[in-house]
């Protein structure tokens, strides 16, 4: 994929080398709302809002990662619709379930095609287990942990998608996971092998 | 238990983000403190409980209509020349230029008016008027000019103009000054009459002191002069105003107008003020303007 030359079409205004652009990202980008928001409505909100925005501000785009570009896009995105949902308190049933974890359709979609049926349910619980942890992270903490421990993200990469310094990049990374290391201390013991780390390569 | 600062190093060593002494530092510990190697397995632990998460995938495509990006936005030139933000830029700068120069010239406009003001060599009406005269005759002169120029500061400044006055007459009766005297007597009369008039009545007894002796030194014409002076010193302190309202004479009536267009061609000129001052709110409204345009550029990326 040409990603210079999409990207300047698009700013010219051609939708189609926009929409390629949305098909190569927007997979992370709702990866990253999902894991923001902790559930698939949301997420998918706020990803339909980035990409618009996306498109609205390209012509503005100077160069540089468009990835990040983008990525920031959708993390402003994210705290809008958190925002939006602040002032309008969870009534329904389908955000009364949402509570409780992610919803079971996010769930499956998560799910490898190759797994039994038993590893899809432990990777659920496992998955449920985590997000709930990332749900009781402050936002500014948890956008900074989902593009980090879940993206894999750079500090770099972070700082340009957050317009963090990368001093507040490290605390603000450190102290989501010395919340999360609390949080997930009752998880740790019931993890699956593949999730533990042996004893002899840790300490 | 440790502390919050051993947690973010420790949290950057995973990361692979701290510098070579600093991880050299932290090792160092580590081989030594229990805690610290638990807490970094724990923190391992997480990343990888983290990392491990399956990705989600996108429940639909998010691809824009034609009939979405035309309702998002017009196709238009990227970051062109005559972009906004290019746009605003230009008219920041011109209008800033436009303020300097306007300033400039108010500004060289003043000091001109300053140092003409200050400088010594300035031509009066009165030095002109009686070029031969000595000292006394020129304070006289200078004296009755500024009377001229300043007729509402004549009664303040009346009783000390006096003296001069009085020494112009005792000049008289100095015999190396007949021709000073002569020379104050016909040319100045315009001047001492200022002078005069600005005077209050107790100079003239003095004056007439200066007659007596100018009298007994000049000749019969000069002491009629004297004599015209001696009599128009009776004024009242009515037709004092009047006097200085009076046209000079002549000879010094010229460059009393040159002085006074010099005077108005150096005054303040509101019309480049004002434009100053129009510039200048413009070129900081233009910078706001386009610091705001900038500013909301940077947010989008």
């Amino acid at each position: 994929m040409d990603e210079p030359g999409l990207i300047r079409d698009a700013q010219d205004g051609d939708v189609d080398a926009f929409n390629r652009l949305v098909l190569a990202y927007q997979n992370l980008a709702y990866n990253v709302a999902y894991r923001i928001m902790g559930d698939a409505a949301s997420a998918s909100d706020a990803t339909q809002d980035a990409f618009i925005s996306a498109y609205r501000h390209l012509p503005d785009y100077r160069g540089g990662s468009f990835k990040a570009w983008l990525m920031r896009i959708v993390t402003n995105a994210c705290y809008d619709e958190l925002r939006r949902r602040q002032r309008r308190p969870a009534t329904s049933l389908e955000d009364l379930v949402s509570e409780d974890g992610p919803d079971l359709e996010s769930e499956r979609s998560l799910a490898s095609p190759d797994d039994g049926p038993e590893e899809v349910a432990q990777r659920r619980e496992v998955a449920s287990a985590i997000q709930n942890c990332l749900n009781h992270l402050p936002e500014d903490m948890r956008v900074v942990a989902v593009l980090c421990d879940v993206q894999g993200f750079d500090y770099g990469e972070i700082a340009s998608s957050t317009g963090l310094a990368l001093g507040t990049v490290k605390s603000r990374l450190s102290r989501a996971r010395a919340r999360l290391r609390d949080c997930l201390q009752g998880v740790r013991e019931l993890l699956p092998a593949i999730y533990r780390l042996s004893d002899e390569a840790s300490v | 238990m440790i502390s919050e600062r051993d947690y973010e190093v420790l949290s950057a060593y995973v990361d692979g983000q701290l510098g070579e002494r600093d991880r050299t530092a932290l090792e160092a510990r580590l081989s030594d403190d229990r805690a610290l190697r638990l807490a970094l397995k724990d923190l391992r632990q997480d990343k990888l409980l983290l990392r491990k998460l399956p990705t989600a995938r996108a429940p639909r495509a998010f691809t824009l209509t034609r009939a979405q990006a035309a309702s998002i936005r017009a196709p238009r030139r990227r970051n062109g020349f005559f972009s906004t933000f290019n746009v605003m830029r230009l008219a920041t700068g011109l209008a800033s230029l436009l303020f300097a120069t306007l300033l400039g010239l108010d500004l060289a406009r003043t000091g001109a008016l300053v140092a003409r003001e200050e400088a010594p060599g300035v031509v009066t009406a009165g030095e002109v008027a009686a070029p031969q005269a000595d000292g006394v005759a020129e304070i006289a002169g200078s004296t009755a000019n500024e009377l001229t120029e300043a007729p509402e500061f004549a009664a303040l400044a009346g009783p000390p103009e006096a003296t001069p006055v009085e020494g112009a007459g005792g000049g008289g009766a100095d015999s190396t000054a007949t021709e000073d005297l002569s020379g104050a007597a016909l040319t100045g009369p315009s001047e001492l009459e200022g002078a005069q008039s600005g005077g209050d009545p107790e100079a003239t007894p003095d004056l007439a002191t200066g007659k007596v002796a100018g009298e007994q030194a000049t000749p019969v014409a000069e002491t009629e002069d004297l004599l015209r002076i001696s009599q128009e010193t009776d004024a009242t302190p009515e037709s004092t105003t009047l006097a200085f309202q009076a046209p000079l004479e002549p000879g010094a009536a010229p460059l009393a107008e040159s002085d006074d267009a010099g005077a108005r061609e150096l005054q303040p000129e509101p019309a480049i003020q004002l434009w100053t001052m129009a510039a200048g709110a413009l070129a900081l409204a233009l910078a706001a303007l386009t610091a705001a345009v900038w500013l909301m550029r940077r947010g989008a990326r």
